[in-house]
């Protein structure tokens, strides 16, 4: 289980906001009690929490920050005339 | 007359009977001639109703459509009654009417009131039963009248196959600013027509720029990327690479939010050449989540997440002895993941487990080796992931530096092989998939040679070894093409001879000693080491002895082979127990053979010079009941005197102390005292 998602949180969230969303969690119920317990536990331990920091998000910034985007110059396009080419006999 | 009437009347002729009744009528009224006229006169109408059906009919059938319904029409006139005529006539003035709005739509057409066209046949549609047709015709005007969304919507109703409805479904698609599905539409038509190319050209353009648009509003970005790599497919345009990548992964991010891993894999699937830690994890993560989700990319999962942990970015924050911790964390994670996967009969999820077991200890060396050298820090990496993008040779490198980091010969050899052009085969023996194995191996090189290639040829030796020993104790094939290159595999790894020859020695079943003695026998002429001519001489007399047991083979046979295998080991108990038994045996046929043809002079002879006992015993046992028979014979005192005392010579002869000859002396003496 994704404990951030259990307590519907994002990464960045400190103790007290931990604590926030486990009042919080056991009040909505949408989880048992024990998964929120054992959430609770997992994000207040630093090494379990970067273990599910690794696990539960992406960066993809330094994928991105690596692409160098230069749009070309813009092209004169000619307009579009329907070709009578295909057409058929009516 | 009325006679004349009467037979036309029976026979169905009303017309002709109608006229003579009526002459007859004319000449004397009568009540029954009134009644004939008037079935003549019904019948008549009858005949005339059914041949106006049976015009209509076929009228429909030319599409004579106005004569058909006139037809019909009169029909109903003349009969009165419906008989589904009615029904055929509403159909008939339907027909006629969509015939006449679907001619009107025509000229509209021609007449370039496309808009007023495609009204009239919108209006056609509902009744007809060629609606695609129609639809086409409709679709098609209202991208003459330039109104491209009500096309593209009209074109949606059916399915353009034509060039015509083609090329213009993708015309009102390009108008619409769709121009990836113009193209899709357009690539399905086969026309090199340079007007149509030089379109298509156009679209293109527009549809780069419309992708350079809409990224930078930084919208749909999987939009952009399905287009953009579309084009950039199809147009190869270099300057759409970086942003078709940018889409991707900005794409991803949204992916991994919906938990749609699959995609994600998907578009990840292209392994890039260079790859870094940003990559390497989130191939890790997606991995670990497919893994989790589906139980499928165990293989991946064991190459990537292991990478990806050991990476020196995963440290964030940390200090040394804490980023250790949630390595262990990790790798513990996937551990779970992978074991709980796995199940006997399941083979893939089984030789993940292996990869995994055997990466992890790979990776930990490689670790250790390169975690203090910043320029070797990203070598750390499993075997697969170095084969993958291009690190397995800068890695042998490394362990060829480093050899005295390991903890023995082997230890080394094996760690360089599964980074080697090996590895794969040895996964796969690990994992004992022996066929495959063998059937993986590189391009053989030369065995005796071991320089930059000892990696791959200690892969290419302990494949080819353990294949064979697996194939000895299966018995599938014969062992001969796996032993060739044991003895190099020994004189590297001398356990492994060790293990061949305990295993050799245990073996007592015949068919097993028989694979066994040919392979032994192959490394024998190679590397007679002392071990092996053990085993040898073991394995042969064994089987020798339980051939014999099996009357498979003579006492002379047998007697060759055991002093064959005594030649190469002297020491051999099994063999020289067997080899005193067989000469004994051997001694005693000799013996029994001579006395059975009554060569006493050879037979005592034989007694005489044995080594063993039990031949003399042999002899005498023959005697003792040679002579109670002479001395019970029905024949003469005098006679059986002379045998007694030839025997008596002969017995003395071997042993002139045996018992035996008291007895023939009694024997004498009562017969001489008769």
């Amino acid at each position: 289980m994704n404990p951030y998602q259990i307590l519907n949180i994002d990464y960045r969230a400190d103790k007290r906001k931990i604590i926030e969303a486990v009042a919080l969690a056991m009040r909505e119920r949408k989880f048992s009690v024990q998964e929120v317990a054992m959430a609770q536990k997992e994000l207040l331990n630093p090494i379990v929490r970067a273990a599910h920091n690794f696990l539960q998000f992406i960066d993809v910034k330094p994928l991105q920050k690596r692409l160098t985007l230069i749009r070309p110059q813009k092209q004169i396009i000619f307009d579009l005339n329907r070709l009578s080419i295909f057409d058929e006999n009516p | 007359m009325l006679a004349k009437a009467e037979k036309l009347f029976d026979k169905g002729k009303y017309l002709s009977a109608k006229k003579e009744f009526e002459k007859a009528e004319r000449i004397s009224p009568q009540d029954n001639i009134t009644e004939k006229l008037k079935v003549c006169k019904k019948e008549i109408e009858k005949l005339k109703v059914k041949d106006l059906i049976k015009r209509g009919e076929k009228y429909t059938r030319k599409k004579k459509l106005r004569d058909a319904l006139r037809c019909f029409e009169e029909a109903r006139m003349i009969s009165g009654k419906d008989d589904g005529i009615h029904e055929k006539i509403e159909m008939l003035s339907k027909r006629l009417q969509g015939h006449d709005i679907n001619m009107a739509a025509r000229n509209a057409e021609v007449a370039g009131q496309y808009l007023k066209a495609a009204g009239l046949y919108e209006k056609v549609l509902a009744g007809s039963k060629k609606k695609d047709a129609l639809i086409l015709k409709r679709a098609v005007c209202l991208v003459k009248a330039e109104r491209y969304e009500d096309a593209v919507s009209a074109f949606k109703d059916t399915s353009p196959n034509s060039h015509y409805a083609l090329y213009n479904y993708g015309f009102a698609l390009a108008k619409t600013g769709q121009y990836g599905k113009c193209l899709n539409a357009w690539d399905n038509i086969a026309v090199k027509n340079n007007d149509f190319l030089k379109q298509k050209k156009i679209v293109l353009s527009m549809m780069a720029e419309d992708i350079y648009n809409r990224f930078d509003s930084a919208e749909d970005f999987a939009g952009l990327y399905k287009e953009g790599k579309y084009l950039l497919d199809l147009t190869g345009q270099q300057n759409l690479v970086e942003l078709v990548e940018y889409c991707k992964y900005a794409w991803i991010k949204e992916l991994w939010k919906d938990e749609q891993y699959e995609t994600i894999w998907e578009l990840l699937l292209d392994f890039p050449a260079k790859i870094d830690s940003a990559l390497i994890a989130l191939y890790a993560k997606t991995c670990f989540k497919l893994a989790k989700k589906h139980g499928t990319h165990l293989s991946d999962l064991a190459m990537f997440w292991l990478t990806a942990v050991y990476n020196d970015k995963l440290s964030g924050g940390f200090s040394l002895e804490e980023t250790e911790t949630v390595r262990q964390k990790l790798i513990r994670m996937a551990e779970d993941l992978i074991k709980k996967d796995v199940n006997p009969e399941d083979e893939t999820a089984g030789s993940a487990l292996t990869c995994w077991n055997i990466d992890k200890k790979l990776i930990e060396n490689i670790h250790t080796l390169a975690r203090d050298r910043k320029d070797m820090v990203h070598l750390v990496c499993t075997p697969r992931f170095a084969d993958l993008f291009g690190k397995s040779a800068q890695i042998l490198r490394l362990i060829k530096e480093n050899k005295n980091f390991f903890k023995n010969t082997e230890d080394y050899l094996t760690t360089g092989c599964y980074y080697s052009q090996a590895g794969q085969s040895l996964y796969y023996l690990e994992a004992r998939q022996y066929k495959k194995a063998f059937d993986s191996l590189p391009e053989k090189i030369n065995p005796e040679k071991i320089d930059s290639n000892e990696f791959v040829t200690y892969g290419i030796l302990k494949v080819k070894f353990f294949c064979g020993l697996h194939c000895i104790e299966n018995g599938k094939e014969q062992p001969r093409r796996y032993f060739d290159t044991a003895s190099v595999l020994f004189d590297l790894v001398p356990d492994y001879e060790k293990e061949l020859i305990e295993k050799a020695m245990d073996s007592y079943e015949l068919d097993e000693l028989n694979r066994y003695e040919e392979a032994l026998d192959i490394i024998h002429i190679k590397r007679p080491s002392k071990g092996i001519k053990e085993a040898l001489s073991m394995v042969m007399s064994r089987r020798a002895i339980e051939m014999y047991n099996a009357k498979m083979f003579n006492d002379k046979t047998l007697s060759i082979i055991l002093k064959k295998a005594l030649e190469l080991n002297p020491e051999n108990e099994f063999a020289l127990a067997g080899m005193y038994e067989t000469n004994v045996d051997l001694e005693v046929i000799k013996l029994e053979k001579a006395l059975s043809r009554h060569k006493m002079n050879k037979a005592c002879k034989i007694a005489i010079e044995s080594e063993h006992e039990r031949v003399r015993t042999c002899f005498f046992e023959f005697m003792e009941h040679a002579v109670e028979t002479m001395f019970d014979m029905d024949s003469e005192d005098n006679e059986k005197i002379f045998l007694l005392k030839d025997s008596y010579e002969w017995c003395a002869r071997v042993d002139d102390s045996h018992p035996i000859l008291y007895d023939i002396s009694v024997m004498l003496k009562s017969l001489e005292q008769r």
